[in-house]
């Protein structure tokens, strides 16, 4: 690589204090990335970087959370053994870069820009690496056998730091000014630079092995994951000889197929220090994994996971369908991570759970004995690789219709969005429940107006006649204040009931004319159906209707219900309804545009309605 | 309900109208200018009489019509050549200003046709219009009447719900309590009176329970009609004063010392002795 301007000030004091440490620096400067998509260079990078093992990384073998937040003594690390369900240590610590979790520590950055290492087994200190002057930490990772931290001097230019888990210093690499956080895996470090190239270093002393060239995207991150090193940015490149310079037609390239409420954030903007820090990012990303060899790689399970908040979506990276979906009712997972087998997530007091990754079946969701009073996590970390079996609260997954109603009807405005999304669900659902959800969603469903319609068009447009009964059942109900029962949306049922030709419902949906809760646009509706359904012998209700309102001022401005009951009457009355109407248009009380309105009918039915053979 | 413009129709009221239409309008001017004319009358109508007070009241002038109501409300009860003109008018629509004052003199005739027509007005839009059809059938003594008032309990507006639950009151309709149980459960202070004449006994301490989770002129509405009831006993009554000690604002106030009139004189029941007592100390 070359040598970078401006940089020599701080290489040199980085240099200089690794040195009065009693460590030498790598000395592999390098001086340009003009080998970057060298395919031998990152092959054998790659097979330099040992295969992690199946479980947790720490040295206790258990999947640990370990929750930073406030407690009632202040600033507060939680270490919970997930599988014992109980705290494993605490601790009083202010975390400001994300902690990450290595063999015998775990470590983080406080708010100086220090590195601190806490024994993974105690929460004690094991030591601390305080920032160069000026410097700013921009992430660390661990892979096992170190700590690797990248920093940015105050004149922009980066620094890779590498330390043994024992604390003594194994290298120090100057990188270009615009470089990201790190990430490791057995014994090798990858870190952005400039956007386009990942370079990997020999995690034991610094050395530079290659540079991957990114094409066609920023790489905004890079992963170490068990299963190989990833990088990209709107997508995932998986690392590979195939990816050494990476392009979209290249191959090995992944870019799941999203719902338009999902902010597709693959893995944190690396290159952004607030997206090292605990943040809004930790609660609304994807989660993922990857299976197959690196060169024609697959998400896990052909999925990703969307983890909206308090959320969680099993989205089909090649169709988009819903798998299955889980909602953490009354708290928002502050965190979440994909750790192979399950999606394993912590809540801002402390619960944790864990669900099946293929089913989303509950593994586990518990609040861990031994959680400090009073405790507010605001971020968590996991080592929990490998996660399965069943812990307490373990339940089978809900029902996809009954958590996306749920979801439908959450009442925080934040969750717009996913609420269209899961109505939308819903409404593409062969489900004999989804009526009846849908239907809830319009009776209890409040906010916005949009979210009601996609529910209504949604449920009409359905046209599912295994619905039928439903719709029968919940038109029977009237309002009534007595009973705490509102006036129903029959404006879309008597629309699906039209459409599902239910002329057996029809009688209990007419009785709704005449209740004085029934507004004239229901009304309407209402009429609309009978003569879909060519319901002859309902019409007594809109005979009423336009005899007791035609003079009503109050439907001046919005005749609409009363030219429907004419137009009902119109298209399905005999001579007798005809003779109403023909009054009803030339009585001078009767309001102007209802006249108007039927002598257009009238003369529209070529003065011949469709006489039915005799009266009610 | 049957059909009511069908059923006229069916008689020829409906279906007769656009001939008829000419003749009412012809003689419109003469009509509503007898009408005006008219002074309350307590005779009985004739025929004629009823005929041209029909045209008034389906007439433009609304004035006319008005008087033209009431006259015909003044026939006397169970006047049937009343009631259907009465019918007849607010079966072939009116403003809804003019259907309350049809469904009032309707309601005076007190005739069983009326029923079907007012209860398709205890429906109406118009909360002044339902309430004017729960008054009219409340004073009905058919059970139909008993079934409407006990739908308009569930009524969304509080004013057609306390018109019901007086006129199921007024009609000692038991089978109301537990709805209007309901309405107190939610602090709907127009069934409070009701219930305290209907609901059985056993509510009362139930009711006395609900203090601090309804509001005190619903809570004292009811329990203030408890208070009187003869048959509740005095340990109960007692009991129930208390209650009422406890509950702030004029309402309780109101309801000690209406109880305490009630009461026949030198009768010294200790539930007296404690009201008058709360009331004193309420007064300071």
């Amino acid at each position: 690589m070359k040598a970078y301007a401006g940089f020599g000030v701080f290489r040199a004091a980085i240099l200089w204090g690794a040195l009065a440490a009693g460590c030498a620096s790598s000395g592999s400067v390098q001086d340009g990335f003009g080998r970057a998509g060298d395919v031998g260079q990152v092959a054998s990078a790659l097979e330099r970087s040992q295969t992690n093992s199946p479980g947790p990384l720490n040295v206790t073998g258990a999947p640990l959370a370990l929750l930073v937040g406030q407690s009632a003594s202040g600033p507060a690390i939680v270490a919970v053994d997930l599988r014992a369900n109980r705290v494993l240590w605490q601790t009083n610590a202010t975390v400001d870069v994300r902690l990450e979790v290595g063999h015998t520590i775990a470590a983080f950055g406080d708010k100086a820009g220090a590195v601190v290492a806490l024994d993974i087994r105690t929460g004690r200190t094991a030591w601390t690496h305080a920032a160069p002057a000026g410097a700013q930490l921009l992430g660390l990772a661990t892979d096992g056998q170190g700590v690797y931290a990248v920093y940015r001097n105050v004149k922009g230019a980066g620094l890779l730091v590498g330390w043994s888990e024992t604390g003594s210093t194994k290298f120090s690499v100057p990188l270009d000014e615009r470089c990201g956080a790190p990430a490791a895996r057995g014994g090798v470090v990858a870190v952005s630079q400039r956007s386009q190239f990942v370079s990997l270093f020999n995690a034991n002393n610094g050395g530079a092995l290659a540079d991957i060239l990114v094409r066609d995207e920023a790489a905004a991150f890079v992963r170490g994951l068990p299963e190989g090193f990833a990088f990209g940015s709107q997508g995932v490149f998986v690392a590979s000889k195939r990816t050494a310079i990476s392009s979209h037609k290249g191959g090995g390239y992944l870019q799941a197929k999203l719902p338009e409420f999902v902010r597709p954030v693959y893995y944190y903007d690396m290159y952004k220090p607030a997206q090292s820090r605990y943040s809004a990012i930790d609660r609304n990303r994807l989660l993922w994994r990857l299976q197959g060899h690196p060169e024609t790689p697959a998400f896990r399970d052909d999925r990703v996971i969307v983890h909206n908040f308090r959320f969680f979506f099993a989205m089909n990276a090649n169709t988009g369908n819903l798998d299955w979906a889980y909602s953490n009712d009354r708290h928002d997972a502050i965190g979440a991570v994909h750790a192979g087998s399950s999606i394993v997530f912590a809540d801002d007091e402390g619960g944790v759970g864990a669900l099946d990754a293929r089913t989303g079946r509950v593994l586990l969701l518990t609040h861990p004995a031994g959680l400090p009073t009073a405790l507010q996590v605001h971020g968590v970390s996991f080592d929990a690789e490998g996660l399965t079996g069943e812990g307490p609260g373990a339940r089978a997954a809900d029902a996809l219709p009954q958590v996306l109603k749920s979801i439908a009807l959450h009442p925080d405005k934040r969750f717009n969005d996913v609420r269209l999304f899961a109505i939308d669900q819903l409404s593409h659902m062969d489900d004999p429940g989804v009526a009846t959800a849908l239907l809830e969603v319009l009776q209890k469903g409040g906010g916005e107006p949009y979210l009601m319609e996609k529910a209504a068009d949604s449920l009409v447009e359905r046209g599912d006649a295994r619905s039928l009964p439903v719709y029968i059942e919940a038109i029977k109900v009237k309002p009534d204040y007595a009973e705490g029962r509102a006036p129903q949306r029959l404006d879309l049922m008597a629309r699906a009931l039209a459409k599902l030709g239910a002329r057996d419902a029809a009688p209990a949906l007419v009785e709704h004319v005449r209740l004085p809760e029934t507004d004239p646009g229901t009304v309407a509706e209402i009429g609309e159906a009978v003569i879909a359904l060519k319901a002859r012998e309902l019409l007594a209700p809109f005979r009423d209707y336009l005899a007791v309102y035609r003079a009503d001022p109050t439907f001046m401005s919005q005749p609409g219900a009363l030219i429907a009951a004419a137009n009902v009457l119109v298209k399905l009355g005999d001579a007798q309804d005809r003779t109403l109407l023909l009054y009803v248009a030339e009585e001078p009380k009767t309001i102007t545009s209802l006249k108007v309105a039927i002598e257009r009918l009238l003369a529209e039915s070529s003065g011949a309605p469709e006489v039915a053979p005799s009266a009610d | 309900m049957a059909a009511l413009v069908s059923a006229f129709a069916a008689s020829g009221v409906v279906y007769a109208k656009p001939a008829k239409k000419k003749t009412a309008a012809a003689a419109a001017p003469a009509v509503e200018a007898s009408a005006k004319a008219v002074a309350p009358a307590a005779k009985p109508l004739s025929t004629a009489e009823v005929q041209l007070a029909l045209a008034a009241l389906v007439g433009q002038d609304e004035d006319a019509a008005r008087a033209n109501a009431a006259k015909l409300a003044e026939a006397g009860s169970g006047n049937v050549a009343a009631a259907d003109a009465l019918i007849e008018a607010l079966a072939l629509g009116t403003s809804p200003q003019l259907a309350v004052d049809f469904v009032k003199a309707l309601g005076a005739l007190k005739h069983p046709k009326s029923l079907q027509i007012l209860a398709l007005y205890a429906s109406n839009r118009h909360p002044e219009v339902r309430v004017a059809a729960v008054n009219a059938l409340a004073a009905m003594p058919e059970d139909g009447a008993a079934g409407v008032l006990l739908e308009r309990l569930g009524d969304q507006d509080a004013s057609v719900r306390a018109a019901a639950a007086a006129g199921l009151a007024t009609r000692k309709d038991a089978r109301a309590s537990d709805r209007l149980w309901k309405l107190v459960q939610r602090s709907d202070a127009g069934a409070a009176a009701a219930f305290g004449q209907l609901g059985a006994l056993d509510y009362a301490p139930k009711v006395a329970e609900l203090r601090g989770t309804i509001d005190d002129a619903t809570l004292a509405g009811a329990l203030g009609e408890f208070l009187k009831r003869p048959d509740a006993n005095d340990r109960l009554r007692v009991d129930l004063v208390r209650t009422l000690g406890r509950v702030p604002g004029a309402e309780a106030t109101t309801a000690l010392v209406e109880y305490v009139s009630t009461v026949p004189e030198g009768d010294a029941r200790p539930s007296k002795e404690e009201a008058e007592t709360l009331i004193e100390q309420r007064s300071r």
